[in-house]
């Protein structure tokens, strides 16, 4: 009975020492971008453009290795860096490059939600409770007509008020032509008889 | 016809008197008509004259920073100095300026202006002059473009203001935890809500973004024994919550305990906790701070002595969106 006892004792004593230092080093950085769900970038149909994150490791108090992936968006964006890993040192700066490039087929109009993620690489020690910090990063890509397509859809625009216009003006100039047709037409139906009349006097 | 013409001439003379009576009112003309008829003065009156050739114009105002802030603020806890410069024209002299008046701020709706009150002259010639001014942006300073309001005033106290010009500050997400070691007192197999000894996990907000409800998400895994690895304690028995329900919290009403289930090797928004975009420096639990409690809801009974850890799956992942 004393036996089971203790060992009951030394089982929950050896559990307690394995959940000590459960959590190791714990990360933190910071990621920065131009865009986000109230800014999007907008793009038009064959444009390519740069989209630039910073990495910054300000509140940390080790080096920390980031790892980059693009977990919604990946049809118009993609990283444009050699490597998906960056190496963040204590009070320094990293810049991961994307590219965002939209192809020919793509409508005016259409919205790309775009989600980035930036998650630290935490290797798993024997005995810990690993712990990993990681951040997302979401914005919209919105496809815009480009500047020679709006030119063109001005043109169009102008073309059509000044054909609508013309047409007004064409079918006032009608309606006033047959006015004074119809008048010129009464006038001479009331005056005939007078001037009959007067030549029979 | 008479009667008619009667009446135009009586409207006539009324306003008349109406114009008249406005002349004498405004124009001193009582007091001007005594002084002809007497040659006395009504009263005394000292005038000072300032002739300003013409007020001063802030004409150019630029952003002289060396950082690009389109990409967000510093991260915590960092500062982010702004260096904005801008030119004054002055048609009285440059020498006229009164340059302890020159001062910037920068602001933006919802946020606090940040402003320098004391701007540095670095340069004066003819008519010109130009001012330096170095203005502490913080973490916490939201995205959007922020207006800049220079203003300064020349010796005769005319002011020129200038706020026509903004910048843009990006987006920041970022965040750091604390401690860096969670421990649990004993725990034996069977045991239920067993909380962590030394949580709060401690989350602090280092970048301008508000991380809005349940965007603090907690990806779980196994722990599994490092002997025995078909033993484990289970993704699905640990809880994170942001309230706490005291020190010794334990057993079937442990506040802490209620919070969100763990579902393994996915994120899970932690419900209700946040994090706002504020200075975390003031420490006080709420300031761009959130504070998440770990529970372990229940351990198997058929545990057995031996060190359960992340070592054999993947580790637990703590992601703000």
């Amino acid at each position: 009975m004393k036996q089971k006892k203790f060992a009951n004792e030394l089982r929950i004593l050896i559990i307690l020492i394995s959940f000590i230092l459960l959590v190791n080093f714990i990360s933190a950085f910071g990621i920065g971008c131009a865009y986000h769900k109230a800014r999007p970038l907008e793009i038009y149909v064959g444009q390519t453009e740069n989209v630039k994150v910073s990495l910054q490791n300000m509140a940390g108090s080790e080096t920390v290795t980031l790892r980059a992936r693009v977990l919604k968006g990946s049809e118009v964006i993609q990283l444009a860096d050699s490597t998906n890993e960056y190496t963040v040192p204590v009070g320094g700066e990293q810049i991961a490059n994307f590219k965002v490039t939209i192809p020919d087929s793509i409508e005016i109009g259409t919205t790309y939600p775009i989600e980035l993620e930036f998650a630290t690489i935490t290797k798993s020690e024997s005995g810990t409770f690993a712990l990993g910090s990681s951040v997302g990063k979401t914005f919209d890509v919105i496809i815009i007509a480009s500047p020679e397509e709006k030119k063109a859809m001005e043109i169009n625009k102008k073309i059509i008020t000044y054909s609508v216009l013309g047409v007004l003006a064409l079918l006032i100039i009608v309606i006033v032509i047959i006015y004074f047709v119809k008048k010129k037409r009464q006038v001479s139906k009331f005056s005939k008889p007078v001037i009959k009349k007067s030549r029979v006097r | 016809m008479k009667q008619k013409k009667t009446i135009y001439l009586v409207g006539l003379l009324f306003m008349m008197f109406i114009v008249l009576a406005s002349l004498m009112l405004f124009t001193n003309f009582f007091s001007g008509f005594k002084s002809t008829i007497t040659g006395m003065a009504v009263d005394t009156q000292t005038v000072t004259l300032n002739i300003t050739v013409g007020v001063p114009q802030i004409i150019y105002v630029y952003n002289n920073s060396a950082k690009d802030l389109s990409t967000g603020p510093t991260e915590a806890p960092a500062i982010t100095s702004v260096v904005m410069n801008f030119s004054v024209y002055s048609p009285s002299g440059a020498g006229n300026l009164n340059d302890s008046t020159a001062k910037l701020n920068i602001s933006l709706a919802g946020q606090t202006a940040r402003t320098n009150a004391s701007c540095a002259k670095i340069q004066a010639s003819g008519s010109y002059a130009n001012y330096s001014c170095n203005v502490t942006m913080w973490w916490w300073d939201g995205t959007g473009d922020w207006i800049v309001n220079a203003y300064i005033k020349d010796n005769n106290s005319n002011s020129a203001i200038n706020t026509s010009t903004t910048f843009y500050i990006g987006e920041r997400i970022g965040f750091v935890m604390s401690p860096s070691t969670l421990s649990w007192t004993a725990i034996g197999p069977g045991a239920t809500n067993q909380t962590s000894s030394n949580d709060p996990l401690l989350l602090n907000n280092t970048g301008n973004d508000v991380i809005d409800v349940d965007n603090i998400q907690v990806n779980a895994t196994n722990l599994h024994g490092e002997s025995d690895d078909a033993k484990a304690l289970w993704a699905g028995n640990f809880s994170v919550h942001w309230a706490s329900g005291g020190a010794a919290c334990a057993g079937a009403g442990c506040v802490e305990c209620a919070g969100t289930q763990m579902v393994k090797a996915t994120l899970t928004g932690v419900v209700g906790a946040n994090l706002s975009a504020d200075n975390y420096t003031a420490n006080n639990g709420y300031q761009g701070q959130e504070q998440v409690y770990l529970c372990l809801r229940y351990a198997g009974t058929e545990l057995i002595t031996q060190s359960y850890s992340t070592f054999n799956e993947s580790t637990w992942t703590v992601k703000i969106v």
